[in-house]
């Protein structure tokens, strides 16, 4: 990875943050950057919901195994120990015995992962979530990744708040649900995705995405468009 | 950890609607949600678009002067929690900031009595049901724990009107598991799409299957998404016949 890289990835990130955002879209481009820039093989950014459970709100990719794995940590896990320590944690061979969490272990390797690192997205006191980052390959990140890693995931915290002075508890409830309603409506836009068209929900997830970018809107308003039936995306793929 | 939340805040509204005597009800969760969430009252109103809607219930008369407040006004903490699709909370309602935002709602809610008004909307993505609307005759925040225990009210709320409205009768989520698993939500997508019918049907129609096969929701919905299994429109009227 370059400084170039690096700094192409920082500056597109904040063009984003500059204008109105769309967060579902914000943290999809995120774990995008996160694969380019920290050489992982798959990333995903989880918040904690009212429930205290994780939940993914945006995927390096939308393939069904990785998706199963985030599911999985939604009350245990590397993610959720992340979580409640606001401290990194790292399974750096995910196939040795024993594995603290053997079914996620299993299910990771499964899909292809030796190693498994968490992040905290923390703003002060408070912890929202955790970056999830996977590799191929066993073994810790180089410290100079981690400290990227970091930045990467202080950035998504911000850009959730949108840096607002979140001593106002209005503010952080009305970001999070901002950010988990959209994963909502975005699941149930796959599923009808899904039925009409026929196609999976990997395929799904891209169609809504190619839509809201090539028509410059936010992902979970024509997410909302596909539910209620006032837009077709079979007509608009070419 | 709080993943037990949903466990607790279930317990609390069954062992509060006992306790008088009543079944678990949307009413009675209202209810319950006074005494959990520490206000003086509390209202659902039931919407089917920013503009329209009508009171469900409401614990108190403050309650349902706000509710007629955003009936004839369109404007306040409830008509924004609507509109926006995430929590408006109002520690101070007699704030310069609060009389510009709601120019005509908030003299009329301070005559009214109230002084803090929390308004949390009924919705999981699409399905936009109304709002839950919590209010004080004194200032002050919620706290933290408060929030989110509103936030599982609310989600507990929603689930019993989905019932109460179809009148399919489901129940609490006895497994205890939240209705937020990206499969629910998927299957409900594809349910809409296989009987024709809005986003808020599909999910009560997939919770019925479950129920009447004595399966977890969560089951059911990765059945739906695996297309092992697709719900039928004819058996609309009868959810005791399953696959």
């Amino acid at each position: 990875m370059s400084v170039e890289n690096l700094a192409e990835t920082f500056v597109e990130l904040a063009d984003t943050l500059v204008a109105e955002f769309d967060p579902v879209e914000f943290m999809h481009l995120l774990a995008d950057r996160c694969v380019d820039t920290l050489a992982v093989d798959a990333a995903g950014i989880l918040l904690v919901d009212h429930h205290g459970e994780l939940q993914v709100v945006g995927a390096s990719t939308e393939r069904t195994r990785l998706l199963e794995l985030f599911e999985l940590q939604h009350r245990r896990g590397p993610c959720m120990e992340c979580y409640v320590t606001g401290a990194q944690v790292s399974l750096t061979d995910l196939g040795s015995v024993p594995q603290r969490w053997p079914d996620f272990s299993a299910m990771a390797v499964d899909a292809g992962f030796a190693a498994v690192h968490a992040l905290p997205l923390r703003l002060r006191s408070e912890t929202i979530g955790a970056l999830n980052l996977f590799t191929a390959r066993p073994g810790a990140l180089d410290p100079a990744i981690i400290r990227i890693a970091q930045a990467m995931a202080d950035v998504a915290t911000i850009g959730l708040l949108q840096a607002r002075v979140i001593s106002h508890r209005e503010l952080l409830a009305e970001q999070l649900q901002t950010a988990l309603q959209g994963r909502v409506l975005i699941e149930q836009a796959k599923g009808v995705l899904a039925e009409r068209l026929q196609v999976d929900m990997g395929q799904a997830f891209e169609m809504l995405r190619h839509y809201a970018r090539s028509h410059n809107q936010y992902i979970s308003v024509i997410a909302e468009a596909v539910i209620d039936g006032t837009i077709d995306l079979s007509t608009s793929q070419g | 950890m709080s993943g037990d939340r949903l466990a607790r805040v279930l317990a609390y509204i069954a062992d509060d609607a006992a306790g008088r005597g009543a079944s678990v009800s949307s009413q009675t969760a209202c209810d319950a949600a006074v005494r959990l969430i520490d206000v003086s009252g509390a209202q659902v109103t039931l919407m089917n678009s920013p503009d329209r809607g009508e009171s469900r219930y409401s614990t108190d008369l403050i309650g349902g002067r706000l509710e007629e407040l955003r009936f004839a006004l369109g404007e306040g903490p409830c008509a924004d929690a609507f509109r926006s699709g995430v929590p408006v909370l109002v520690e101070e309602l007699d704030s310069g900031q609060n009389h510009r935002r709601w120019p005509m709602f908030v003299p009329a809610a301070l005559d009214a009595g109230a002084r803090a008004v929390f308004a949390f909307p009924l919705r999981s993505g699409a399905i936009r049901t109304g709002a839950l609307v919590l209010h004080r005759k004194r200032i002050g925040p919620l706290t933290a724990e408060q929030v989110a225990d509103s936030l599982v009210i609310a989600d507990v709320i929603l689930s019993l009107l989905l019932d109460e409205l179809t009148r399919v009768r489901v129940g609490l989520p006895v497994d205890g598991v939240p209705m937020s698993r990206g499969e629910i939500h998927q299957a409900t997508g594809m349910v809409s799409v296989q009987l024709g019918v809005g986003v808020e049907e599909a999910l009560v129609r997939l919770r019925a299957h479950a129920f009447a096969n004595e399966r977890p929701v969560i089951d059911v919905a990765r059945d739906v998404v695996a297309r092992r299994l697709r719900l039928n429109p004819a058996d609309a009227s009868d959810p005791s016949s399953g696959d």
